[in-house]
């Protein structure tokens, strides 16, 4: 009899050991954080709805500027894969999309952080403006000041010139 | 008119121009992305054996304390197969130093037919470590792989020292002195 409560109190044991151990993340496909939203059923219009527009978001790393979404790619069939997984797993969209950046970068996002963008904006300003700044010098008509400073510079090196040639022609009739 | 003022303008526009070009080309390919897994924890995982020479399953966790290398490859990669030699004489110098190596299946094309053909090549070429099927491409994702082959090597803490994108087979000696600091 003693026996058999042993025996009875070891299985129970055991079975409540097993039953509250919690399965491994790396099966369940859990991230290193734990969900914040509501799981979502598989097999729901919502999660469809909601895989498609997170896809929509991610770039394909295997295409050429395509999303996930409208990818066929098989990398691009696996994130969207992970992306319904983390959905029902209940992580919310602001979550999946911190896993991929953590994993991939900034650079898996279609459309880059607010932030980022005065890193575009800026270079294309700086060179539209310096286009700018050209076409303006050369459209621009030439004042009187620089015409006549122009008109001095012509005239001293033509001075120059004479005074060369003089030196020459004088030199040629000594010789001669 | 300036021309001196206006040609310096000129070179440094188009150097502006050809910098920003060189960005953009640079952002689209993935592969030559800084790797945002170096230097951290390597992602648990739990995969099915292929079933080659054992069958079950393979968890990262029981391998931990010791150096790991984990190849990325498929039967219908041409690096892989340029690698697959290096890789084998690698595990042949390594492995009894402690090193574990694990191959991981990351077909592209012909998905359901891969774990047959991965059998048969391995059977053909060799295998000297176990490969996984990764069937959800999970584990791929959790690390990074952008392509492949691309090979990780993880310490004995568990982080990753270092990501070889394409074959190791120009790569070998770098691999082998990383294994040595790291043992």
């Amino acid at each position: 009899m003693v026996r058999f409560f042993v025996l009875f109190f070891c299985l129970t044991c055991s079975s409540l050991a097993f039953g509250e151990s919690k399965s491994d993340s790396s099966e369940t496909g859990e991230l290193s954080v734990p969900p914040i939203g509501d799981p979502m059923d598989p097999n729901s219009k919502a999660v469809k709805e909601q895989t498609q527009a997170i896809s929509k978001l991610l770039r394909c790393f295997a295409c050429q500027g395509l999303s996930v979404a409208d990818s066929k790619a098989d990398a691009a069939m696996a994130m969207k894969a992970r992306v319904k997984e983390l959905l029902i797993l209940g992580y919310t969209d602001e979550q999946i999309f911190d896993y991929f950046i953590d994993v991939y970068g900034e650079w898996i996002m279609l459309k880059p952080d607010p932030k980022h963008w005065i890193l575009i904006v800026a270079p294309i300003s700086v060179i539209l403006i310096g286009f700018g700044v050209v076409y303006g010098r050369l459209k621009s008509p030439v004042s009187p000041s620089s015409e006549s400073s122009d008109k001095a510079e012509e005239e001293d090196d033509r001075e120059a010139l004479s005074d060369e040639y003089r030196r020459r022609i004088l030199a040629e009739l000594e010789e001669d | 008119m300036n021309w001196r003022i206006m040609g310096i303008g000129m070179v440094l526009s188009f150097a502006l121009i050809a910098l920003i070009a060189k960005g953009y080309i640079h952002v689209e390919k993935a592969q030559a992305l800084p790797e945002n897994r170096v230097g951290r924890e390597a992602p648990a995982f739990k995969l099915p054996l292929l079933g080659y020479q054992a069958e079950g399953e393979f968890e990262l966790k029981s391998v931990l304390g010791s150096p790991v290398v984990i190849n990325f490859w498929s039967t219908t990669c041409i690096p892989c197969k340029d690698e697959h030699a290096d890789l084998l004489s690698l595990a042949d110098v390594y492995k009894p130093k402690g090193v574990v190596f694990l191959g991981v299946l990351h077909p592209t094309q012909q998905v359901e037919q891969e774990p047959a053909r991965a059998k048969v090549y391995l059977k053909r070429n060799g295998a000297k470590y176990p490969t996984l099927i990764d069937p959800k491409k999970r584990t791929a994702l959790d690390y990074g792989v952008t392509g492949i082959p691309e090979t990780y090597v993880i310490d004995k803490s568990g982080m990753i020292q270092e990501k070889f994108v394409g074959s190791i087979k120009s790569k070998k000696s770098e691999l082998a002195a990383l294994l040595d600091s790291l043992l």
